[in-house]
């Protein structure tokens, strides 16, 4: 039962030093895409066969996904999902290296506009994004703002350091001005919720993701029916939205191809339905509606790109 | 200090939206989070709102230490000097 109890963010870096990953960087750098894909598949190969635990909460994931959509479990799920992950760290290099491409993002005609449209007000946002896909893309919406929107603003991220620390250094290295506004989704205090409230007050934008799990997060969860069962998601983020009390949208950015790292992205943005100018006591209550159409929005396009959905982690476990 | 003391306790009662408490109730001295005879019992996401009350009240923030900020939350006493000693005139 104690290693069941080990969850994902405590496995995550396995074998991974510092020097694993500048390695990985060169060969990402260096060699033609086509080839980087062929080894990461490889190497893939390799982890996956040797990762046990993994293999059984994809497993528990894609079980859950197929009983939704009605079809049968695909043949090697669990490794097409650990690969399309690995792909994703690279994309995630490659990103934080250079400037994202616009025009590899196609918009869908939905909420995006008017997410500009407010920010063009000076008016900042509180945006919930997820596992889904690739969340660097958001960062794109600032160079977005260059060419759609007239004021200038900037993207705050709030993310989990505990799990990926040695990853995170060497992300530090490639970009320290990015890692300098990225918050410490551990280290939430009263100090950072007055400077998120400040930096959305003057137009900017806080992004957190909203599927986030962490070895802190275990003590506050909200029930909520999610592929067919009764699943755990951390109260955190939704918290934080309540808390900050800014007009919050639903951002996904999520590659085209799942396997092909090339392949441009559809950003989706969905302005959420609940707002928080209410009494402290109807709080839960728009907390847990806000948690629905969150996980109502990620079910939907989890079915669209299933092996995006970078979660390992058992969120059907019942709590005990 | 007395003043200041009474608007801070109006404070924590209109952003929390505490019921059936009035200034006079909470003791200047008892701790304002966790179980205690005298206290509040308030909790961190409490904590979070405050400080961005006393923001919104009297202009000041907390350091980023945070250790420090559990100190100055701990009573209206010591909310009251913090917020004193760092207003600006």
């Amino acid at each position: 039962m104690e290693s069941e109890k080990q969850q994902w963010f405590e496995v995550k870096e396995v074998g991974g030093s510092l020097w694993h990953f500048r390695f990985m960087l060169w060969i990402t750098c260096h060699l033609p895409l086509r080839i980087v894909e062929l080894c990461t598949a490889l190497v893939c190969f390799f982890f996956w066969l040797g990762a046990k635990p993994v293999r059984a909460r994809s497993n528990v994931y894609l079980e859950h996904l197929a009983k939704v959509r009605g079809s049968r479990k695909p043949f090697m799920g669990t490794y097409k999902h650990v690969l399309s992950f690995a792909l994703s760290m690279i994309e995630k290099l490659l990103g934080w290296r250079g400037a994202i491409k616009l025009q590899n993002i196609e918009t869908q005609g939905d909420d995006l506009d008017k997410l500009v449209e407010q920010l063009d007000r000076g008016e900042g946002a509180f945006l919930l994004c997820s596992h889904l896909g690739n969340m660097e893309m958001l960062r794109s919406l600032t160079g977005y703002g260059e060419i759609h929107t007239h004021k200038e603003f900037t993207v705050y991220p709030v993310v989990d350091f505990s799990g990926t620390s040695k990853f995170n250094a060497l992300l530090y290295e490639l970009n320290p001005d990015l890692m300098n506004i990225v918050l410490d989704a551990n280290k939430i205090g009263v100090d950072s919720a007055v400077w998120m409230k400040e930096k959305i007050a003057a137009g900017n934008v806080v992004v957190i993701a909203g599927d986030r799990t962490s070895a802190n997060s275990q003590g506050r969860n909200v029930e909520m029916d999610f592929m067919g069962d009764k699943a755990n998601f951390p109260e955190g983020a939704f918290t934080l939205a309540s808390i900050l009390n800014a007009p919050i949208y639903f951002v996904f950015a999520i590659r085209k191809h799942d396997f092909d790292i090339r392949s441009s992205y559809e950003m989706h943005v969905v302005k959420a339905k609940t707002s928080f100018d209410c009494s402290r006591k109807e709080r839960p209550e728009r907390i847990r509606l806000l948690v629905q159409e969150y996980t109502q929005l990620l079910e939907k396009y989890c079915q669209v790109h299933p092996y995006q959905w970078y979660n390992f982690y058992n969120f059907w476990k019942k709590q005990t | 200090m007395t003043e200041l003391k009474t608007k801070i306790k109006e404070m924590i009662i209109k952003s929390l939206e505490l019921e059936d408490v009035t200034a006079s109730d909470i003791v200047d001295d008892a701790p304002l989070f966790g179980e205690s005879e005298n206290g509040l019992g308030l909790d961190s996401i409490d904590a979070l709102e405050l400080g961005i009350a006393i923001k919104e009240n009297f202009g000041v923030s907390f350091s980023v230490v945070n250790d420090e900020t559990k100190k100055h939350f701990y009573s209206v006493d010591t909310l009251a000097a913090y917020i004193s000693a760092n207003q600006q005139k």
